[in-house]
């Protein structure tokens, strides 16, 4: 197989450079002109791009477009009368947005800052590891959960659960030790669960954000191993109507998803914008290459709605959404004792087959999430830019068990858990004080969780969190010293029954969080980012009071109720290298945590009617873990491009000196892509393939898990695209295959490889279209 | 309009704490523990009418005490008609799983199995039947025989498997509702 995948990258090279013979295409140049201190478009600002000799001017929403400079260096000069001229050099390779913020010349001490949170470009000027899934990659990628929208990034693996349920891992790390920003609110659901996905539509916001590395200071305490930021989509400042949808078809598990949004600028109320915006999916069984995997099909059905209000000096914003999901759980894994899961660890295929259907039977997860949020943000004369976000969001999530007693079906769920949370965040980005800028916040965050299930894996709580921070910047000619600290107490009551009364227990847990950041632009083209933090987290509540069989890994897992917090100190560098073929973006990264909570092995099993089950008791050790992920892209020439990226991790338990249990596997993922020309009115055509390599984990403690790490694989996908156009409409068409060659594999991480394989090929259709885009 | 929208912006602000929250200060206590909390094998002699039992009890489902468990004590050379009862004595009053069974037996089925030192002195056969087709053991009934020989100690393997949602078999089936061993003494 590995000659065939060879073959076909031969192929690809051959058919780029000999289509690199057409004309040298130009390239696209789009950006925005913003005022730094309250971040609105600046209209009628100066924009010329020196070499080209060639300007123009931004219009009401402060954007402009060149739509066709020639590749290469360019200097951009940015003008506006009130504000700092800007000059920035640039290296166009291929369509490019850039966004520039003006400084007014009063507070002018800094010149300007690039940014653009979506845009890999503006990456150059963070200290920190930061991937990201920009507007065009999301298209590309509709009908994917969150997790494998950022499966392809490199420090990025997958968690899985079967087909439908993939939970994202930043360097290691996962589930309560990374932070979910949604609507720029933190997400609040049962994220300690392996088996419980992000609640989050990827598709809600304009792009994906992961700081990969510990994050706390700006995230509060749970961003010890990373944040994943649905960046929010700005609501429109201009009259008219906007636009998209996008539908898709995968094969493999006949799954059909349509995904889309419309906004607006009210005609009739003036300074009011909207957004609409919604997701759906609905998928049957999925199939291995060698059987099919009987019950994994899922529905989802999410909307959000935004209204704003627009002022000069800021906007008034309210977002309603909800995320609602049925996710079937793969009929195989449903065991009742150690005996049985050995028998289908033995077994060549799942013990239990069906035909394919759309049907979702028992064992099954029903989640609903509900979010409100309030926004308000405002320019304060000579204090800066002030930022409220109130938000109430309730996550409620059912687990129904099969473990039907003789025959009775359970009609009440296992885990029946409704979480509720009022979060409060307060932010000023205060105007500079000398020679620093910055920002300093308050959050306060009250939750109730309430467990109504047969079972009671975590008990009732209340908990109290308040947090506040501070974040301040230095900046000179290419060096940029970012510090901050944060502040956090964390009350926490827990009810349980006892008899006929409750039993309350209070816990308080508070701790300090720093950062420091230093981002270096050495060259133009290069830059070095590294960071130095401290970061730590409380137990959460599985870590303290689980007391029961974990169905499906059929382990009897018990907490501690004193467990203490962890506490890590990292140190992670980034070298980032964009010039005009050559992309190159490369972090290694060490990260010690202190009482790193995770399940031991106790000697003596658990002894239940259902047999014996092995025992694992929640445990503090000191670990540390180091490793490397990067990607390097190289524009060959203008119609071929290669890529690579891959990431390492290793851990390990200090005392001990044994890997950690549950590290991904190394992985690199190689990329062929050519454009092709433009031909039968097609334009914008190319063809991709990609080779994913994942080795052997071969660093894992013996004797603790019932298999061992499955052997490595490599899987080839291909994809080719094209714009069609029916007069003014434009519509994308993507037609790709995952898995071409149907390779049967089993990941390390995916949490039924005990039980099946990963699902084989599936051909996928994307097409999309817009409307009212300029 | 401004205003209208200022007012709207403000009911939202307030009505946003005011929606109702579950109370988590009164958890309830509405559990269903494991059903089965104890399984007693009733054997009778078959020329004597003596009746011997044994018990698996686990009175307060999986985790905690630990379950306890009485030896089986066997004469060599016998024949005895064996049954097995299921009890969940955690509700009152007791209740009897038997019949929930006897109406599933189309998918459950018991396994019986001597380990160990008396393997080759106990031999079991089910005697119940299902209405699949063809039919198949339940395994609520039995026969149990010891050979001569001995005295010898070894374990009785009690499995239950259950088959949901795939047909039943002769062999166990993917889940297993009890597993348990009864250690066994032939003298």
């Amino acid at each position: 197989m590995r000659s065939f995948v060879v073959a076909v990258v031969g192929l690809i090279m051959a058919a780029g450079s000999w289509l690199s013979a057409q004309p040298t295409a130009t390239v696209r140049l789009t950006g925005t002109v913003r005022d730094s201190a309250t971040s609105l478009p600046l209209d009628g600002a100066s924009v010329f791009v020196a070499h080209a000799r060639t300007g123009v001017l931004t219009d009401t929403e402060g954007r402009f477009v060149f739509p066709s400079l020639q590749p290469g260096r360019h200097e951009v000069v940015v003008r506006m009368m009130g504000y700092a001229e800007v000059r920035r050099t640039i290296v166009l390779a291929k369509p490019t947005q850039l966004d520039i913020f003006l400084v007014q010349v009063s507070i002018a001490v800094r010149g300007v800052t690039i940014t653009g949170t979506v845009d890999k470009s503006g990456l150059m000027g963070s200290h920190r590891a930061i991937s990201v899934v920009g507007a065009d990659d999301l298209h590309r990628l509709s009908g994917q959960t969150l997790g494998e929208t950022l499966e392809h990034l490199p420090g990025v693996t997958l968690i899985s659960t079967g087909p439908s349920i993939m939970k994202p891992v930043i360097r290691g790390l996962h589930s309560q030790r990374i932070v979910l920003l949604n609507a720029d609110i933190r997400q609040e659901g049962q994220q300690w669960g392996a088996e419980h996905a992000p609640e989050i539509d990827p598709f809600a916001g304009a792009g994906i954000e992961v700081v990969k590395g510990p994050a706390s200071v700006e995230f509060g305490a749970e961003a010890i191993g990373g944040v994943v930021r649905i960046v929010p989509r700005e609501l429109r400042r201009t009259q008219g109507h906007e636009a998209e949808l996008h539908i898709s078809f995968f094969s493999n598990n006949a799954q059909g998803a349509v995904s889309g949004w419309m906004e607006g600028h009210a005609d009739v109320l003036s300074d009011v914008a909207w957004r609409l915006q919604g997701s759906a999916r609905r998928a049957g069984d999925a199939r291995a290459p060698a059987y099919g995997l009987a019950n994994t099909g899922f529905s989802e059905v999410d909307g959000s709605f935004t209204i704003g209000y627009l002022f000069e000096a800021g906007e008034v914003s309210a977002l309603l959404s909800r995320f609602s999901t049925d996710l079937g759980i793969f009929q195989g894994s449903h065991i009742g004792n150690v005996t049985d899961l050995r028998r289908a660890i033995v077994s060549s295929r799942p013990l239990v087959e069906r035909p394919f259907s759309y049907d979702i039977r028992m064992p099954k997860q029903v989640i609903r999430h509900d979010l409100v949020t309030l926004r308000a943000r405002s320019l304060i004369e000579g204090l800066g830019s002030l930022d409220l976000r109130l938000g109430r969001q309730e996550n409620h999530r059912q687990e129904y068990d099969a473990l039907r007693i003789f025959g009775q079906i359970q009609t009440r769920p296992a885990f029946d858990l409704t979480l509720t949370s009022y979060t409060a965040d307060l932010r000023l980005m205060h105007l500079p004080v000398g020679p620093f800028t910055g920002t300093i916040g308050l959050s306060g965050t009250r939750q109730g969780n309430v467990s109504e299930g047969t079972t009671r894996l975590i008990p009732n709580f209340r908990a109290h969190n308040v947090g506040a921070f501070a974040i301040e910047e230095w900046s000179d000619d290419g060096l940029r010293v970012t510090t901050g600290v944060r502040l956090d107490w964390r009350q926490l009551d827990i009810y349980r029954p006892s008899g006929s009364a409750v039993e309350r227990m209070a816990k308080t847990y508070a701790n300090v969080s720093g950062a420091v950041g230093v981002q270096w632009q050495f060259d133009p083209t290069w830059s070095l980012g590294t960071n130095i933090g401290t970061a730590w987290r409380p137990p959460s509540l599985n870590e303290l009071y689980s007391d029961g069989v974990h169905h499906g890994s059929a382990q009897y897992e018990i907490g501690d109720p004193t467990l203490g917090n962890e506490r890590s100190g990292s140190l992670d560098v980034t070298l980032r290298h964009i010039a005009e073929m050559v992309h190159v973006d490369v972090s290694v990264f060490v990260n010690r945590i202190d009482g790193f909570i995770a399940l031991f092995p106790t000697p003596d099993p658990t002894l239940t009617v259902r047999g014996a089950f092995p025992t694992f008791r929640y445990r503090q050790d000191d670990v540390v873990m180091h490793g490397l992920d990067g990607s390097a892209e190289w524009h060959v020439n203008t119609v071929l491009r290669l890529g690579l990226s891959g990431s390492l991790v290793r851990g390990s338990i200090v005392s001990t000196r044994l890997p950690m249990l549950f590290l991904p596997g190394d992985r690199a993922r190689f990329i062929v892509h050519a454009k092709l020309p433009e031909r039968w009115g097609l334009t914008g055509s190319y063809v991709e393939a990609t080779v994913i390599g994942v080795r052997h984990q071969g660093r894992y403690p013996s004797s603790v898990d019932y298999a061992n790490p499955p052997p490595g694989y490599v899987l080839l996908d291909l994809e080719t695209g094209t714009h069609l156009h029916w007069g003014e409409q434009v519509v994308e068409v993507t037609l790709s295959t995952q898995n071409v060659l149907n390779t049967t594999y089993r990941d390390y991480l995916s949490r039924f490889r005990y039980f099946s394989d990963d699902p084989g090929r599936s051909f996928v259709v994307r097409v999309s279209t817009s409307w009212g885009r300029h | 309009m401004r205003n209208s929208f200022f007012i709207l912006m403000t009911t939202i602000l307030f009505v946003l704490p005011a929606c109702k929250e579950k109370d988590p200060t009164a958890p309830s206590d509405d559990i269903e523990h494991e059903v089965i909390t104890s399984v007693t094998l009733v054997l009778r002699d078959s020329v004597t009418s003596a009746v011997r039992t044994a018990s698996w009890r686990d009175a307060d489902g999986p985790g905690g005490a630990a379950p306890v468990a009485d030896t089986l004590f066997l004469a060599a050379g016998r024949t005895y008609l064996g049954s097995i009862l299921l009890l969940n004595e955690s509700v009152t009053p007791t209740d009897t799983l038997n019949v929930e069974i006897e109406e599933q037996a189309n998918q459950h089925q018991f396994f019986y199995t001597p380990t160990g030192g008396i393997s080759s002195l106990v031999g079991i056969e089910r005697t119940d039947r299902d209405t699949n087709t063809p039919s198949l053991p339940v395994g609520l009934q039995f026969k149990l025989r010891t050979s001569g020989g001995g005295p010898s100690t070894g374990g009785l393997g009690i499995v239950l498997s259950h088959y949901d949602g795939i047909p039943k078999t002769a062999t166990p089936g993917p889940e297993s509702d009890i597993d348990i061993v009864l250690v066994t003494r032939v003298q």
